[in-house]
């Protein structure tokens, strides 16, 4: 069995986040999922789970979400350490960083595991189409947020063909160390990138692996990407 | 008659100049509804709608759903009491679409002859309308996530309303919205909402507000009528929906009919259309004019004269076939998710044809689908649903969302381009074929519509 925990929904689910849910269902048929909400302790500190999963929250929310995380700071730490798949979209890969500037330059103190921070622009909402590439795989998605992230860090997880990355002057996006994928593509990745999908269903190390509804999966893909080549 | 400033050289100037573009247009273009005469008037006087003549009565309609409706409901009652007024519904619902129907029906001297101006406003665009022209009365007849693009977050456009309702403005809010209802914390304000109905449910796919906003506690609710349209309370403090002053009840779907409670009396009305959304929209118009002084009784007059526009739901009837086209608002999940309720609850074997592929996006490269993954397409999972065709560049995208909802992947069918959808159509033992368009899709639509129809004459 394989253990899927859902961290927030009532607050992290603000642009077809369920799509991932409902696609990682179809593609695990022996899935359990969690929902954890903002007043329970997360599933991930009296069990072993095997993929935890945070998707985008508003601005505000993001604060009384980082200060339930911090509570469970070196444990997270340690699922990442462990090769446990995290995936996190949208401004949840903030959380990740040192910290988050507000428009009144206060910060929200975040997880500090990456040496990189968050600054927020005021009536600023940044929309894009991107592709980058993880590996040889070629990873599609939208972006449209409030903030973009700054300093410099190794971890990575895609280098943009098209669009842009942490910010508008570099082509590094999100940040990846062991199977930890953060970036600030949001909604439903998964849906959107068979092969992202496959690759990750080979870390859960399944027996078989075929992805549901493959065929419209691809032809969505591909003329997706010959949009984006396209514009 | 107001103005917020006095007239000066740059206001007549872009007055004239506007009026000469509206003439041009006008004959050219065969009065079709432009900003642009509006666009010229603020390009040239920057603060073109304070300086311009305006009622002294101003209704401004804004929300993510049901402005366009609410705001032509409210004109059509008005006008069919013999109250003139002026509207936006031929230009846009940003600040040239209002400066445009200003400019059309102001005199020489830039003044208005109608008593009363209803003005449907664009959600981002209020901080820049409400400092021009502040409205007497404000409806928010709800607000939702919408598209990702034009709005962000529910929160972001709540955020905005906030800051640009001025005090002395009358709100009408909806109660059974808790994003909504919290708008104008020292305005006076009215409430209206609806009560438990038939169709009324407990959860829903995506609901935008699920956690109490005072304590942080999780919100039960008693009922939902869509998305986190209902009724609810905190789990452990006092935070509960607001009391209602126009609540709409004993809804008989049957024979179109429901009541209006106003101070513990009820009031008969008919509905003019039978879906939730429409439904809402009634009882938002109600309470506004009700605010604004109408009798019940004028009211009503006007709204059994009234309809829902043609160009947002039609039907065709061929022999024992219905065609119904169904406007569903671009990348809009609530909106879509009505439609897709309504289509479900409509008795009788049905075709569904969807051309929700935002033809316009395209400009930007491709359209951002997660909506659809917030769109309750499981409604289409029924016996008696026996196709469902998705149109257009975003046609896999659909069918895999449609598969991912539990539909059979044998009704499905895919077409990229919009030829020949016609013919795909598998017609036997269908008694309704449903044409739900995007906003930029009546066109398409309806020339699917006449194809469909020629070719069962």
């Amino acid at each position: 069995m394989i253990r899927l925990e859902v961290l927030y929904p009532e607050y992290m689910n603000l642009y077809g986040d369920t799509g991932n849910i409902k696609y990682l269902k179809e593609c695990i048929p022996n899935l359990e999922i969690i929902y954890t909400s903002i007043n329970q302790k997360p599933a991930f500190m009296r069990k072993k789970i095997d993929i935890l999963y945070l998707g985008p929250s508003t601005e505000s929310k993001q604060e009384e979400i980082i200060k339930k995380l911090l509570n469970y700071k070196e444990k997270l730490k340690e699922l990442i350490d462990d090769n446990t798949i995290i995936i996190a979209t949208g401004n949840s890969v903030e959380f990740f960083g040192k910290y988050i500037e507000k428009i009144d330059k206060k910060r929200i103190k975040c997880l500090g595991f990456y040496n990189v921070y968050s600054k927020r622009i005021e009536n600023y909402r940044y929309n894009e189409n991107c592709l980058g590439k993880f590996g040889d795989i070629t990873v599609v998605g939208f972006k449209n947020q409030m903030s973009h992230m700054y300093g410099k860090d190794k971890h990575k997880f895609l280098y943009m063909e098209i669009g842009t990355g942490r910010n508008i002057d570099v082509k590094e996006e999100g940040l990846m160390e062991n199977n930890f994928f953060g970036t600030y593509l949001l909604g439903p990745i998964l849906p959107l990138n068979p092969y992202f999908t496959e690759y990750l269903l080979k870390q859960l190390n399944q027996k078989k692996i075929e992805l549901p509804y493959f065929e419209d999966c691809l032809k969505a893909y591909e003329k997706r990407i010959e949009e984006f080549k396209n514009n | 008659m107001k103005r917020n400033k006095k007239v000066n050289v740059k206001f007549f100037v872009g007055l004239y100049i506007a009026k000469i573009a509206s003439f041009f247009i006008k004959f050219f273009f065969r009065n079709r509804g432009t900003h642009a005469p509006g666009s010229i008037a603020i390009r040239i006087c920057p603060d073109f709608l304070s300086r311009i003549g305006r009622p002294s009565t101003i209704i401004a309609v804004t929300g993510t759903n049901g402005k366009t409706s609410t705001s032509n409901l409210i004109n059509d009652v008005l006008n069919k009491n013999n109250i003139n007024t002026i509207n936006n519904s031929k230009g846009s619902n940003m600040p040239a679409g209002i400066a445009s129907s200003l400019i059309e029906k102001s005199n020489y001297k830039g003044l208005v002859s109608a008593t009363v101006a209803v003005f449907e406003v664009d959600e981002r665009a209020s901080g820049y309308i409400y400092n021009h022209i502040p409205p007497t009365y404000l409806i928010c007849t709800n607000l939702f996530r919408d598209s990702i693009k034009r709005n962000g977050h529910a929160e972001f456009i709540l955020t905005k309303i906030k800051s640009a309702v001025p005090i002395k403005t009358t709100l009408i809010l909806n109660a059974d919205d808790l994003i909504s209802s919290s708008i104008g914390e020292k305005n006076k304000k009215v409430y209206f909402s609806l009560d438990k109905i038939s169709t009324s449910v407990t959860s829903s796919l995506v609901c935008d507000i699920m956690v109490c906003p005072e304590c942080k506690s999780k919100l039960n609710y008693d009922y939902i009528h869509y998305n986190h349209i209902g009724k609810s309370s905190c789990s452990k403090c006092d935070f509960k929906s607001k009391d209602s002053d126009f609540s709409g009840c004993d809804v008989d779907f049957k024979n179109k009919k429901f009541k209006i409670i106003e101070k513990k009396q009820k009031i008969e009305y008919n509905m003019i259309s039978d879906s939730v959304f429409n439904l809402y929209n009634m009882i938002g118009v109600i309470a506004v004019l009700r605010t604004y002084g109408l009798t019940h009784k004028q009211i009503k007059k006007g709204l059994d004269n009234s309809s829902i526009k043609s160009s947002r739901y039609d039907i065709s009837k061929i022999g024992d076939l219905e065609i119904i086209t169904m406007l569903s608002k671009n990348q809009n999940p609530i909106s879509s998710s009505r439609a897709l309720d309504y289509i479900s609850n409509v008795p009788g074997n049905k075709v569904v044809v969807l051309l929700l592929t935002d033809t316009k996006d395209k400009v930007h490269g491709s359209e951002d689908i997660s909506w659809l993954y917030d769109t309750d397409f499981e409604y289409l999972n029924r016996s008696d649903i026996k196709q469902v065709i998705a149109c257009g560049n975003r046609c896999y995208d659909l069918s895999l969302r449609l598969k991912l909802a539990g539909i059979n992947p044998d009704i499905i069918k895919t077409k990229i381009t919009y030829d020949n959808i016609e013919n795909i159509i598998e017609k036997g033992n269908i008694d309704k074929i449903f044409v739900l368009y995007e906003l930029y899709g009546f066109n398409i639509a309806f020339d699917l519509k006449k194809k469909i129809s020629g070719g069962l004459k």
